[in-house]
């Protein structure tokens, strides 16, 4: 009878050449990141506003279609009929933004109109108020460990002895970023997007393109935010400076751009804030750019140029550092 | 690219390679070439033995973009512009064809490596899959190359938790995982204890006379290269100072002879060169002479043409260690 050998056998398969040869670390990484508390905790946190967005339209659907149904009172009087009828959390959201914008004819508007404006109104809050902060704590709790701990551990020469370039793994660790930035801000916007859809009569067919913005504007958040991150993460061998730092540059920024914006009556320095400038943008992207405020409520109208320079500025920059650190690794 | 169909003849050429970090020549100018089957890398520590090795891997002394730009106007304007060799591993080029070495070669390197939080099972099917096997061969050969490391009970703890010693050898399994043609081993018994450094040291034996897998082993430790290969690169400051067969580096010993000279001993020594034979002082009067091919008859004779008194001749007997500390203390000279 043979005897099956214990010792070392060779392997007699073939190797497979995939374009993207960093998914293996994405999938790793992200299963490692999942076995953290603290991340299911911040992921619990982005799906709570969701479905705070989600009941409301929801239930003030529901309360005002019960409304017009009992006593028909306003068809009597005059008032617009049932099927002309906006949710008035709607008529709420176009009657300020068009007050923002200003738009006197506000009852002149279209149906399709007051639902495309009071949408791009409803998901720019959405993004920018809630989901904002998630994304500031989903970033650094992902993103600050992602090249520090390696460098701590000397995963990099495990990585880079590996098939894989720097640009790889690079682009590996930044997926890992994207994905947790898109599982806290696409998903729960589509999650409000299907729940609208499927309790306001037509609102798909008029706000339907609304969906590719918001992956775009997630995509872009997550792409930028994700590198800048990387850059971070690749300064020291500890996740925490990496934290701190994030935290201080977000919330110093913020502050001094507000404080210097009112003081000089400039609201060109509101683009000091590093989160201003995706305020604006994904303000551009939704409506033109007057959705991003400062805190009177007046819109700042400036070139989108800014933004763009800053944040490329700070990409370049980020890129610039993770190439030193790994360039280093690899020369040890 | 076409993928090799057979085992190259030659597993490493490397031609006039230099590499520098700033100012520093790591590697200055080395020139090999290895077709064996085991091959120990010696030296003291900065002779340049790990920069090799990342050499090899396509990891460092690749040109940067700039230098490439500068060589190019150089060339283009006739100014002299700086070689800096080249190598081949497995007959593919190492800055070009980088990516392709490593699919075929294995490292383990001489630092604590691991992934945080990572449990070993997975870390070693993450470099199969980062090699390029498909994920459900990648799984099950993980697990056949952590038993064979002996860790097979360990295999769903996290790596951190560890010790020194399992350590080294979950390293050898993540380099073993995707079964390569080529192993460069940096200091792969550091942190092992006695019992765990023959059995590693059996290992490695047994994949390169057995396995048919070539195997580079970087090494302070005399006796674990003694132990298992065949040749030995010798290197010191970035040099290579000698490339020999063990056991002909051994043989040095039916060469190598104690001499004592009264009378001019620089003629001697002149006498000594020009006869073809390598010479180092032990103490004052003492010197050590390795006839090489040319047998003791050439002290003898160097001694009768300078005119000096030939006081005491004696055999050396020379261990592996003392053969390679001579070579040292030579490239020194």
């Amino acid at each position: 009878m043979a005897v099956f050998d214990q010792g070392y056998q060779r392997w007699k398969g073939e190797f497979e050449r995939p374009r993207l040869r960093w998914l293996p670390m994405v999938r790793y990484q992200i299963a490692l990141t999942l076995k953290r508390r603290l991340i299911w905790l911040i992921l619990f946190l982005a799906i709570v506003p969701s479905l705070g967005f989600c009941g409301v339209i929801y239930f003030s659907t529901e309360l005002a279609d019960e409304f017009v149904r009992v006593p028909d009172i306003e068809a009597v009087l005059g008032g617009p009929s049932p099927e002309d009828r906006l949710n008035p959390l709607i008529e709420q959201a176009v009657s300020e933004i068009s007050r923002q914008r200003g738009i006197d004819e506000v009852d002149q508007l279209s149906r399709a109109d007051k639902y495309w404006i009071a949408t791009c109104y409803a998901f720019y809050f959405f993004l920018m108020v809630p989901q904002s902060f998630v994304v500031l704590l989903v970033t650094s709790a992902v993103g600050a460990g992602l090249i520090a701990q390696d460098v701590r551990s000397n995963a990099l020469e495990i990585y880079l002895t590996k098939p894989i370039t720097a640009l790889d793994y690079i682009l590996g660790k930044l997926a890992v970023i994207v994905f947790f930035i898109l599982l806290t801000t696409f998903l729960p916007s589509m999650l409000v997007f299907s729940t609208a859809a499927m309790t306001l009569q037509g609102y798909f067919d008029v706000a339907w393109p609304i969906v590719p913005r918001l992956l775009g504007a997630c995509l872009f958040a997550s792409l930028v935010n994700g590198i800048f991150m990387l850059g971070l993460s690749s300064l020291a061998k500890s996740s925490r400076y990496a934290t701190v730092i994030w935290f201080a540059l977000c919330m110093v920024s913020a502050l001094a751009s507000f404080v210097l914006a009112g003081v000089t009556e400039n609201a060109h320095w509101l683009f000091l804030g590093y989160r201003n400038n995706f305020s604006f943008l994904i303000g551009e992207m939704f409506g033109g750019g007057l959705m991003f405020t400062i805190p009177r409520g007046e819109p700042v109208v400036a070139s989108p140029m800014i933004p763009i320079a800053i944040l490329g500025a700070i990409v370049l920059l980020s890129v610039v550092i993770m190439r030193k650190t790994i360039r280093s690794a690899e020369n040890r | 690219m076409t993928e090799p169909t057979e085992k190259p003849a030659t597993a490493i050429v490397a031609r006039d390679l230099s590499v520098s970090y700033g100012n520093l020549k790591a590697l200055d100018r080395v020139s090999f070439s290895f077709s064996g089957s085991s091959l120990g890398l010696l030296g003291p520590n900065g002779a340049g033995k790990s920069t090799l090795i990342k050499t090899l891997l396509g990891l460092v002394g690749t040109e940067s973009a700039e230098t490439r730009l500068l060589r190019r106007i150089k060339s283009r304007f006739g100014f002299p512009s700086a070689e800096i060799g080249e190598a081949r591993v497995l007959g593919r080029d190492c800055r070009r064809e980088a990516i392709e070495i490593r699919r075929r070669v294995g490292y383990v390197p001489e630092r604590d490596c691991h992934i945080p939080g990572m449990i070993a099972v997975d870390y070693v099917t993450l470099g199969g899959e980062l090699a390029g096997m498909p994920r459900e061969a990648a799984i099950e050969r993980a697990h056949e190359m952590i038993r064979f490391c002996g860790l097979g009970e360990a295999r769903y703890r996290p790596v951190d938790g560890y010790s020194a010693g399992m350590r080294q050898r979950i390293k050898l399994a993540q380099a073993l995982v995707h079964d390569p043609d080529l192993i460069f081993l940096d200091e792969p018994t550091n942190g092992l204890d006695p019992e765990g450094r023959v059995i590693l040291l059996d290992v490695l034996r047994e994949l390169h006379r057995k396995k048919g897998i070539r195997i580079i082993l970087s090494s302070h430790l005399l006796r674990d290269v003694e132990y298992v290969c065949d040749e030995v690169v010798i290197m010191r400051a970035g040099r290579v100072v000698r490339h020999e067969n063990i056991e002909e580096l051994k043989a040095m010993s039916d060469r190598s002879w104690h001499v004592r000279v009264r009378g001019d001993q620089e003629a001697f020594l002149k006498g000594l060169e020009q006869a073809g034979c390598r010479h180092e002082r032990v103490d004052k009067d003492l010197l050590a002479v390795d006839t090489a091919e040319v047998g003791s008859d050439a002290i003898v004779a160097a001694a009768v043409a300078a005119g000096v008194q030939l006081r005491h001749l004696q055999k050396r007997e020379l261990s592996f260690e003392d053969a390679i500390m001579s070579t040292l203390r030579q490239g020194d000279g």
